[in-house]
């Protein structure tokens, strides 16, 4: 009786410590696959940067450039023009889209609770359609001969506008407008950027605002705050985490940019953004190494966007649904 | 101090508040008690200004004040789901209505929070994030923050219910405490009859949108003037129906024939609308010694055999086999068990189906 038991507990212990093993296995194996496809190129690049590889070097011996590569990558006007592109595309679009989206939110607030998701549901159809579809589409309309915007100019007799130059948009200071990318082009960019993305923003803000229980609204009634003051002091306080994130997230996605860039522009030096310069160079110039080293530049500087991303959310607070 | 006449409301079809009218003193602790959803809450937010009234008039401190926003009705709030904005720390919950009104001077404010945080025993957490904090603390604060305006009402929409058992009966003490120290006028919404009961100087029952009893705590214990209210402020009780034999003063019930003694409950017989029912509080039917016969005591008195013992908070209910049930604080009684017991002829209530008819003796 007395070894049953113990074989019984045994073998407990045996399945116990299989199951550990099995538990362990489950964990280690995906981690090691991940590792080593995004371990190994990333390695793969950051030694590559440190050599001179053409294509037509590939195959032979690399001759070792030290940080060679990372001058050029520093000294070239280009690079810095296309990372300047990329910060201010996520500047410009992330504050229109987040304004606009909060303003419609707070407009929706005073539409019956019921109706209000099925409202916002029309302006959703652009986050379902593929980058580059949007891309040709806005081409279309932004054409200017025979585009949409152009015709629909023209009904009130105006001239048509070139939408996909580097023309400065309005007069004066011309130089200050081209540093600061106010050009015809670039708002073209972003006009496709927010019509896509600003319903996401318009759904976060209601969602956020949704959550909050109808009686700390009722409580700051009570108290005499204005809604301009409900909306500065406990609206958007309380749906501050969850917007971060959402914005980390489209910051996350605009560094990803590139369809759009590449339809209405090409290669084109003036609106090129970090991705852009990247196969230029990468895959039209075929300079690996070169391409390697702007790339780990580029990294360092996601990195850096993403660790100021989290010291945001943390800073923004705990998510409050209720209390 | 509060006036409110022919308050009805409409919500989504449903006339959740039917001509309420009801009559506040200053200084009163007055209780709103009802089952969920017969309007308690609605009642409250339209005194509050928060849901505008279809018809009918408030006036508080004789001033009318029915198309009067909620911030100028000085009123003090507690809600039942809301005690604090997690987003602000202790100090600034507190201070968060003074940001719109001028009462206190700036250099007055820091000590005034202290004060309202003492007389509610949180002044040691001003500086604490709100949601590092327990319910019964968070609760307070709600109350400070009511307190802080010097209202000369509070409104308070079941501010214990998401409390534990433990805790409510504390921060009750508290609460009633409280209302002596202020000396305010309290207007207390809770579906919790040991709650009123308790709190409250006068108590209001509510039902389907009405007010159908007004008094104070006892007079609606002993004297509910409803089936209706006997059946919600008493957890324990007997549900006798009783049909007349014909007599005029006589019902028969399951307990043998009752005589009534009471002229007025008679003539009220007369005039009953539907079905009579007799009603019996458990505590009401006590035990007595064996030996003690019918003859000798003017109670109604019969033998029974005890069904079932169980256990209520710190009583106990014996289930009797002609179907009464009776109260005892004695734990020696065990099912199949042979009891005595007697019924005061007063306390038995008779009740149509709309109004108390009158006691049997």
């Amino acid at each position: 009786m007395k070894s049953a038991c113990w074989a019984r507990s045994g073998r407990m212990h045996m399945n116990r410590k299989m199951d550990e093993v099995t538990y362990k296995a489950l964990i280690v194996a995906p981690l090691l696959i991940l590792l080593s496809v995004t371990l190994f190129p990333f390695l793969f690049v950051l030694v590559v940067s440190f050599f001179k590889v053409r294509s037509y070097n590939l195959d032979s011996s690399w001759e070792f450039a030290g940080i060679q590569n990372y001058l050029e990558v520093f000294s070239d006007r280009e690079n810095i023009t296309s990372v300047l592109n990329t910060v201010l595309y996520i500047i410009y679009a992330l504050g229109v889209e987040f304004i606009i989206g909060m303003a419609m939110a707070a407009l929706l607030l005073y539409v019956k609770e019921k109706y209000r998701f099925s409202l916002i549901l029309p302006f959703l159809i652009p986050l379902l359609l593929a980058p580059i579809v949007v891309a040709m589409l806005w081409k279309q309309v932004l054409a200017y001969d025979g585009g949409l915007l152009n015709r629909f100019l023209s009904i009130f007799s105006l001239e048509p506008v070139v939408w996909l130059s580097p023309e400065p948009l309005f007069g004066g200071n011309l130089s200050l407008q081209q540093s600061l990318n106010m050009t015809h082009g670039f708002i073209s960019l972003l006009l496709v950027e927010i019509w896509q993305w600003t319903p996401l923003f318009v759904a976060g803000f209601l969602v956020s605002f949704s959550i909050l229980r109808k009686e700390i609204i009722q409580s700051a009634v009570m108290d005499g705050a204005s809604p301009l003051r409900i909306f500065t002091d406990i609206y958007f306080p309380m749906a501050k985490p969850l917007l971060y994130g959402l914005v980390l997230l489209r910051v996350m996605d605009m560094l990803k940019v590139y369809e759009t860039i590449w339809v209405f522009f090409g290669n084109s030096p003036a609106f090129a953004n970090i991705n852009i310069r990247m196969v230029t160079t990468g895959i039209d110039i075929r300079n690996y190494s070169y391409c390697s080293a702007f790339s780990i530049v580029v990294f360092l500087l996601i990195f850096i966007v993403l660790i100021l991303g989290r010291l945001l959310l943390e800073r923004a607070g705990r998510l409050y649904y209720a209390d | 101090m509060l006036e409110l006449s022919g308050i009805t409301k409409i919500l989504n079809k449903n006339r959740v508040l039917d001509g309420i009218s009801l009559s506040i003193t200053t200084g009163e602790f007055f209780a709103i008690l009802g089952p969920s959803g017969s309007g308690e809450t609605s009642l409250l937010n339209v005194i509050a200004g928060l849901l505008k009234q279809d018809s009918g008039s408030i006036v508080i401190n004789s001033i009318d004040v029915t198309n009067t926003p909620p911030n100028k009705r000085n009123i003090g709030m507690v809600f039942q789901n809301f005690f604090v904005y997690p987003h602000l720390d202790v100090y600034e919950n507190i201070r968060y209505p003074l940001r719109y009104i001028n009462s206190y001077k700036t250099s007055e404010i820091p000590g005034r929070i202290q004060e309202v945080a003492n007389l509610l025993n949180i002044g040691h957490l001003l500086k604490r994030k709100s949601y590092e904090l327990s319910g019964g603390e968070k609760q307070r604060i709600a109350l400070a923050r009511a307190i802080i305006k010097m209202p000369s009402l509070f409104l308070l929409d079941e501010p214990l219910s998401s409390l534990d058992y433990q805790l409510r009966l504390k921060i009750r003490t508290e609460l009633k405490h409280l209302h002596k120290t202020l000396n305010k006028t309290f207007i207390y919404v809770t579906h919790d009859q040991a709650e009123a009961f308790y709190l409250a100087d006068r108590v209001a029952i509510m039902q389907g949108g009405r007010i159908v009893q007004v008094g104070t705590p006892r007079a609606i214990l002993d004297k509910p003037n409803s089936l209706f209210t006997a059946k919600f402020v008493h957890s324990y009780y007997n549900e006798l129906p009783v049909v007349s034999t014909g007599e005029g003063d006589v019902l028969d019930s399951e307990v043998g024939p009752l005589r009534i003694e009471n002229d007025a409950t008679v003539n009220a017989i007369k005039n009953a609308k539907g079905r009579i029912t007799s009603f019996i509080k458990c505590q009401d039917i006590l035990p007595v010694q064996t030996g003690v016969h019918a003859a000798e005591t003017d109670n109604i008195l019969f033998k029974a055999t005890i069904k079932d013992v169980l256990y209520v908070s710190d009583m106990h209910l014996l289930v009797l086999d002609n179907g009464l049930r009776m109260t005892v604080l004695s734990q020696d009684y065990k099912s199949s068990d042979e009891i005595t017991a007697s019924i005061e002829k007063r306390n038995i209530l008779l009740f149509d189906e709309e109004r108390l008819l009158g006691s049997l003796g």
